[in-house]
């Protein structure tokens, strides 16, 4: 009987990852006409806060649905660590965990966003290629930031809510 | 003795200042390489080998960003699109023959690359070569 209830469970959490992982895709894809505007920092973040083993392979979905979407070229490389980094940097700070605060860490993070996903460059193409790439990027970097941001100021309190609700669900006979 | 509501505000004001710092050592950079963003004052070397290992060097001033753009803004190369980026089919008006084995491989100052040309970011002084190759 026991067992049963905890084989329900798994299939559960395994289908809440999916789902989470699907999520990721579709919010970006909708957003992707806006110009480094996107909603997965943001989701990452919360799906963190919510349940960090979730988040992880939510995120591993991503990745590998990004790559058989979209090609797995370079930037695909530097996508199978960035996420992590940013869920690893909101865990670590977790215990801080507030609008603006998350506002700022996913800010720091759109900032950092191009010399993070250079790594891969730098490996490929030696040093001249790495910094090339941060440098083309760097404006965009500030846009990153500044939405990421935004959207954190306007969204993280509500979907933090509704995650909260989620739990208190879940933990309900 | 430290009320709650300043212990809960440090750590905002810690990334609070550690964002104003990279958003200023961003902004620092920005400005130091304005120009070379601005003018596009890469110079980029091509070189096209033929079947026989005739070459042919072009020089270009360029803005845009990686090697794959700058083959089709320039004319140089035409392919085909696929989903790990440009695939070359033709250099110079010469396309390569499939069914002789025939297809064009890039190299960097003469070392292999593991990226494709979409994928190859432009830096100022690259030297590329494009050689028409016999045999998969």
């Amino acid at each position: 009987m026991e067992r049963s209830g905890n084989m329900e469970r798994s299939v559960r959490r395994l289908v809440y990852a999916a789902v989470m992982g699907a999520i990721l895709i579709i919010s970006k894809y909708l957003m992707d006409g806006l110009p480094n505007i996107e909603p997965v920092s943001l989701l990452v973040m919360a799906y963190t806060l919510y349940d960090p083993k979730l988040a992880r392979v939510s995120i591993a979905v991503f990745v590998l649905v990004q790559g058989l979407l979209y090609g797995f070229g370079l930037w695909w490389f530097a996508y199978l660590y960035i996420w992590y980094v940013l869920h690893f940097a909101t865990l670590a700070t977790r215990r801080f965990s507030s609008p603006l605060f998350n506002a700022m860490l996913s800010g720091l993070f759109g900032l950092a966003f191009g010399s993070l996903c250079s790594l891969p460059y730098f490996i490929t193409g030696g040093a001249g290629a790495g910094l090339a790439f941060i440098a083309s990027g760097l404006l965009f970097d500030l846009l990153h930031c500044a939405g990421n941001i935004v959207l954190a100021l306007l969204l993280f309190k509500p979907l933090m809510r509704l995650f909260n609700y989620l739990k208190l669900r879940e933990s309900q006979p | 003795m430290e009320n709650k509501s300043t212990k809960s505000k440090k750590p905002i004001i810690t990334i609070a200042v550690i964002l104003l710092v990279a958003v200023a050592a961003v902004l620092c950079v920005l400005f130091v390489i304005r120009p070379l963003l601005s003018s596009g004052e890469k110079t980029v070397t091509i070189d096209v080998v033929d079947a026989e290992g005739s070459v042919s060097s072009y020089e270009f001033e360029t803005t845009d960003e990686t090697l794959g753009e700058l083959l089709v803004n320039e004319g140089i190369a035409e392919g085909e699109s696929s989903q790990y980026g440009l695939f070359i089919t033709t250099v110079d008006g010469i396309t390569a023959d499939e069914s002789k084995q025939e297809w064009w491989c890039i190299t960097k100052a003469g070392e292999e690359m593991m990226t494709g040309a979409d994928d190859t970011p432009l830096a100022d002084g690259d030297q590329y070569e494009l050689t028409l190759t016999t045999g998969w």
